[in-house]
């Protein structure tokens, strides 16, 4: 094959893959609704394997916006250096992090909100349940409030996934984010500081979680 | 040659699409909108005041991007993002049996939007699309001037597909705007300031009625 065949067969290749790509249709997954789902009792396991505490300042500009951050995140997509400067700043606040029991704030937020209402009756442990409720912590900590402020608010970020009886996921909500409603300049953040902001967002996470099954 | 010549042509006619504008047409379904948190409130009457755009970047509402993440055209709505936030809110209250009343009413819900976005990130074989809007809401007594609750709201949705256009970008704003919508109905925060607006209404009316009355 000559070096122009060459060029001519990548360029039909890369056409088909282009066509392709912008003809393939959104996946429409054949997912259940929360709506649809009919929970008789329901247990809550708060899994921490995947939990990362972070500061999100560097890595902030890389995106054209926050919108992209989450999914950033996610995939691990972020520049080493930008990586690393946010670590330093994050390492002068893991001490004060590690003390910060998002699990049980979580679960009692979420506990509390479902017992004031009868919408769904708790079980006391998965083996009695008809659905269990995974809620999976993944990062949280403190992220710069938008590209152009230079203020951090706590935020988490968290998996929702609904089991049935049989151990299968039935229902799964990736990036369920919230943001802290306060924001400070990251040298302002004492544990104390740090400590209160994360414990308001956790509160509010775990309970809009509850009143999103319970409002379904 | 000639067949080289007809790919040149389709690669420029596929290509195309992506340096002119799109435009998003943006609201929230009423229809799938359900009641939340904020119906267990008594019903309240508030003037919903036009939204103040504090965004960035108000000219558009995302970027249209290469395969190298270059900028190649804008993607704009067809209303603008603060009246498709102030008609959401409009739907968000009507469904959950408060009403919206004229400006002189005492209390107004006054909205800050900060971010109205969307992005995508393209993979080797897949894209992952992003929506946020940020709004900031504040119930004001106007007859003191002094704001009786503020909240923070994040909308976010984000897909991760084989691709897609306009369509699917529509709907990845549309579900962010209803992410957003469904923060703002299932806040206790928001619950507890409509109560108070109500109960402080059917004071002021008790009053108004003792002073015709006297």
């Amino acid at each position: 094959m000559t070096l122009f065949g060459f060029a001519r067969y990548r360029m039909a290749l890369a056409m088909i893959i282009c066509m392709g790509l912008s003809n393939y249709p959104a996946i429409a997954k054949q997912e259940t609704q929360l709506a649809e789902i009919e929970f008789e009792t329901l247990f809550i396991e708060i899994s921490e394997e995947d939990s990362n505490f972070t500061v999100v300042d560097a890595r902030m500009d890389e995106t054209a916006t926050a919108a992209v951050f989450f999914g950033v995140l996610g995939a691990g997509l972020t520049s080493a250096g930008n990586a690393a400067h946010d670590d330093k700043k994050a390492d002068t606040l893991r001490e004060a992090a590690a003390k910060i029991d998002l699990s049980s704030l979580l679960l009692d937020a979420m506990n509390q909100t479902f017992a004031s209402s009868e919408d769904i009756a708790m079980a006391s442990g998965q083996d009695m349940a008809s659905h269990t409720l995974v809620v999976e912590i993944r990062n949280w900590g403190l992220l710069r409030k938008n590209k152009e402020s230079q203020e951090m608010r706590s935020f988490l970020n968290l998996t929702l996934k609904i089991r049935d009886n049989k151990n299968e996921i039935i229902w799964e909500k990736k990036r369920e984010n919230a943001v802290g409603d306060k924001s400070s300049l990251f040298e302002d953040y004492t544990e104390e500081k740090l400590t209160s902001e994360m414990e308001a967002v956790a509160e509010k996470t775990g309970r809009y979680i509850a009143y999103q099954f319970i409002y379904r | 040659m000639k067949r080289f010549v007809i790919l040149i042509f389709a690669a420029l006619g596929l290509s195309a699409c992506a340096f002119g504008d799109a435009e998003l047409a943006l609201g929230l379904n009423p229809e799938t909108t359900n009641k939340g948190l904020i119906s267990e409130a008594s019903s309240a009457t508030l003037y919903l005041a036009d939204v103040d755009d504090q965004r960035t970047d108000k000219e558009r509402i995302g970027y249209k991007r290469n395969g190298y993440g270059m900028k190649t055209a804008d993607i704009l709505a067809e209303t603008p993002p603060p009246e498709v936030v102030k008609e959401s809110l409009a739907v968000v209250l009507e469904t959950n049996g408060h009403s919206l009343g004229a400006a002189d009413e005492r209390y107004a819900l006054q909205t800050t939007l900060n971010n109205f976005w969307f992005d995508y990130k393209t993979g080797f074989v897949s894209v992952e699309f992003y929506g946020s809007i940020q709004a900031v809401l504040s119930l004001v007594d106007q007859s003191t001037g002094d704001a009786v609750y503020s909240e923070t709201f994040d909308g976010y949705h984000s897909e991760k597909t084989g691709g897609g256009l306009k369509g699917t970008w529509e709907r990845i704003m549309n579900e962010t705007l209803a992410d957003l919508a469904k923060k703002v109905n299932l806040s206790p925060g928001f619950k507890d300031a409509l109560d108070g607006i109500a109960s402080n209404a059917a004071v002021d009316d008790a009053v108004a009625a003792d002073v015709s009355g006297s």
